[in-house]
């Protein structure tokens, strides 16, 4: 077993890679997480309140894009579909994500209980006013913490894109490792970065669960 | 996983990991001495790593056999050496760390040399010269850096193409693909204007899309090495007067019109080290 | 479609290595998911810290980073060759692991106290009263989020694309690589998946419904995610 020299001056020499791929993660990350939250919400809404006749179609997003690895959803939109490399990347995660976080949302709303729903509509609250004002309010405080696990997720599975060519912090290891060849050091270096990634998801949704349970009262 | 946020969760991460570290470091203090040359004659075997995905140099033929330049290249140097050869696959990622760590003696993988390469690892003396390449849509009026200026131009991830490009024409913008052919791929949907790589693969492609083209030089001629680890001249030497002999009794001329289908350029020639 | 049907015994060897794959790491995960869950729950911190500091750091970091770490590390470590095959499966089974370990001490400590208090005190020891009542409870239990793993696990192996093995999604990609009909074949690709993943979900949502009748069990549902 010949020994391996390490050398971690590289990270130093190379860091404005890695500061570019922070950025471009954080971009992507950023972007999808908005457009994720949007289009779960709305579909699982949809699937909650639509009849069947209509709820059906959400119920098969949610279904069809919970069960493709993103892998194959990114190479889909980049190859197939002939998007251009960000706007794959963020239509990508954004789908495989919302078909997650409708779930969420649901199981979220059905478990208000249902007195709210009997005495909002009682007093003349159309279903829409009821939904956006007192029932997805209390969903998204509740489901702060699964929420929060996908939201981590977003930021994991943004790795992936760099198969198609988004020069994201995965990518740009595998720059440096192709520059210098010193592969460990570079993945360390990225691995550190994803979890202080992770760390910072986890520390914002908590401050917005302490930030929510401020102003409305949970029993 | 707040857990890990308390004091005594980061110093258990951060000890046990400050202790790999340590014994990784005192393990590569303590360096190999032994010639790679003593080890594959002890071992009886040479351990190459060759390509499995870039025709001619190496590739996998019908029957599924390892088959290539310079598979053959390796197959000769063994016989020198009275060693038997196995064949590990490599890709261009992950070939220099393999030699690096040991698990293969030599690297007969099509690489390019090129200074920050000579600086990871050892080459033989050049066995090919090679030219790099345009892939572009015919009549796409390209025939040099120049005329990329605004447009998108597409390489694969690990060859030096990024950074050529950075250096002739900072006005383009670049993709970057895991698989070459997807770089084709880009080419022909019109993601990217061009593919820069090397002149052997691409000509190759462009036989097999009569709408696109080969033209140009995208880099000055480089030559190809066998790539060895540093600091082994007994090594070294063995594998380069192997070479020497190849190319001396004609076998070189042999298997490059084989791979090739034409004679080598008249301008190479592998020195002998005679007078 | 006949590019597909053309090619279609390459992609199901494919296939093939993406279901084996999936069942080793599987297996693979459960026992070292066991082994890492004692360490979690054993009285001793030097042994329950550094499980709790594995199990909650690998679950931060990208699938496809762990892929590429392995496929670092294992040569320098070892000295020896690591096929991308190996090499996948190292992978796979130390990321899931961390989540199986989770599956199982909830499986576990959801086993109603009373149970064990009541087997105890009908003479079985300690051991007796953890092998034959607790742990087949406990496995009931992790039924759903077993399944829910390995549906995480099946589509996880399609990241070993990266490193050259020739799973489902990397034989399409050669196919496609050839070919050159992304859309046909990444369409197909994803239905095939979706069959697969879907058809699980549903044995999963089953086995769920048939252990709420009157048993609590874990929800598979916030353990899906590679």
């Amino acid at each position: 077993m010949v020994s391996y020299q390490f050398d971690w001056g590289v990270l130093l020499q190379y860091r404005g890679l890695l500061l570019e791929g922070l950025v471009a993660t954080v971009e992507l990350v950023a972007i999808s997480l908005l457009v994720s939250l949007g289009l779960g919400v709305l579909v699982g809404v949809a699937r909650t309140f639509l009849p069947p006749a209509f709820s059906w179609i959400f119920g098969a997003y949610t279904e069809f894009f919970r069960n493709i690895p993103p892998i194959v959803q990114f190479f889909f939109w980049y190859f197939a579909a002939n998007f251009d490399v960000l706007p794959a990347a963020v239509i990508g995660l954004s789908v495989f994500t919302s078909a997650y976080i409708a779930e969420i949302i649901r199981s979220g709303i059905q478990a208000i209980p249902r007195t709210q729903v009997e005495a909002a509509r009682s007093s003349g609250m159309s279903t829409l006013q009821l939904i956006v004002y007192i029932l997805l309010p209390q969903a998204l405080i509740r489901v702060i913490p699964p929420l929060g696990i996908e939201f981590i997720n977003i930021v994991k599975n943004s790795a992936i894109a760099m198969t198609i060519g988004y020069t994201e912090l995965t990518f740009q290891s595998q720059e440096i490792e192709a520059k210098t060849f010193r592969g460990f050091e570079a993945a360390t270096a990225v691995t550190v970065l994803y979890i202080a990634l992770a760390f910072a998801v986890v520390i914002i949704m908590h401050g917005f669960e302490r930030l929510a349970r401020l102003d409305i009262r949970r029993g | 996983m707040l857990t890990l946020l308390s004091r005594r969760g980061f110093k258990m991460l951060v000890l046990p990991l400050a202790g790999f570290f340590l014994a990784a470091f005192l393990h590569s203090a303590a360096a190999q001495q032994e010639s790679t040359l003593d080890i594959v004659k002890k071992r009886g075997t040479l351990i190459a790593g060759v390509k499995t995905d870039y025709a001619p140099f190496g590739y996998i033929d019908e029957k599924g056999n390892n088959a290539g330049f310079d598979i053959e290249i390796v197959k000769y140097i063994a016989n020198k050496l009275g060693v038997k050869v196995e064949l590990r696959p490599v890709t261009s990622g992950n070939r220099i760390p393999m030699l690096q760590s040991g698990t293969v003696d030599l690297l007969a993988a099509s690489i390019t040399m090129t200074r920050e390469r000579w600086e990871a690892v050892n080459f033989s003396v050049p066995y090919i010269v090679i030219g790099t390449k345009f892939l572009v849509k015919k009549g796409s009026g390209i025939k040099g850096y120049p005329d990329l200026a605004g447009k998108v131009v597409a390489y694969t991830q690990g060859t030096p193409w990024g950074d050529k490009l950075t250096k002739e024409q900072p006005q383009a913008k670049a993709l970057v693909f895991q698989d070459k052919p997807q770089a084709v791929q880009a080419v022909i949907q019109g993601k990217a204007a061009a593919y820069i790589d090397d002149a052997a693969p691409l000509v190759i492609f462009a036989k097999e899309h009569p709408e696109l083209e080969a033209v140009g030089d995208a880099s000055l001629p480089g030559a190809m090495g066998l790539a060895v680890r540093q600091n082994d001249s007994k090594w070294r030497n063995a594998i380069n007067f192997a070479l020497i002999d190849m190319w001396k009794d004609g076998t070189y001329l042999k298997l490059y019109r084989e791979f090739f289908g034409s004679d080598p350029d008249p301008k190479f020639q592998i020195y002998t080290w005679e007078l | 479609m006949d590019v597909i049907l053309a090619n279609l015994p390459y992609m199901m060897r494919g296939l093939e290595l993406t279901i084996v794959l999936s069942i080793v790491s599987l297996a693979g995960s459960f026992a070292a998911g066991t082994f890492l869950a004692l360490l979690r729950m054993s009285p001793w911190w030097w042994l329950r810290w550094p499980a709790i500091v594995y199990i909650d750091v690998v679950r931060m970091i990208p699938l496809i980073m762990v892929i590429f770490w392995v496929f670092f590390l294992i040569p320098i470590v070892t000295g020896h060759p690591v096929t991308p095959i190996v090499a996948a499966l190292t992978a796979l089974i130390g990321f899931n692991s961390s989540y199986m370990a989770e599956v199982i001490r909830a499986g576990i400590q959801t086993v109603p106290t009373g149970l064990v208090e009541a087997a105890r005190s009908s003479g079985l020891s300690h051991l007796q009263a953890t092998a034959r009542i607790v742990l087949p409870i406990a496995l009931k239990n992790m039924l759903p989020a077993i399944v829910s793993r390995f549906i995480a696990l099946f589509m996880g192996t399609s990241l070993a694309y990266i490193i050259g093995a020739t799973e489902f999604f990397r034989a399409a990609n050669d196919i496609n690589n050839r070919v050159f009909r992304p859309y046909e074949i990444y369409t197909f690709v994803a239905i095939v998946y979706f069959v697969f993943c879907y058809a699980l979900s549903l044995i999963g949502r089953a086995l769920e419904r048939r252990l709420s009748r009157g048993q609590r069990h874990i929800s598979g549902q916030s353990m899906t995610s590679a």
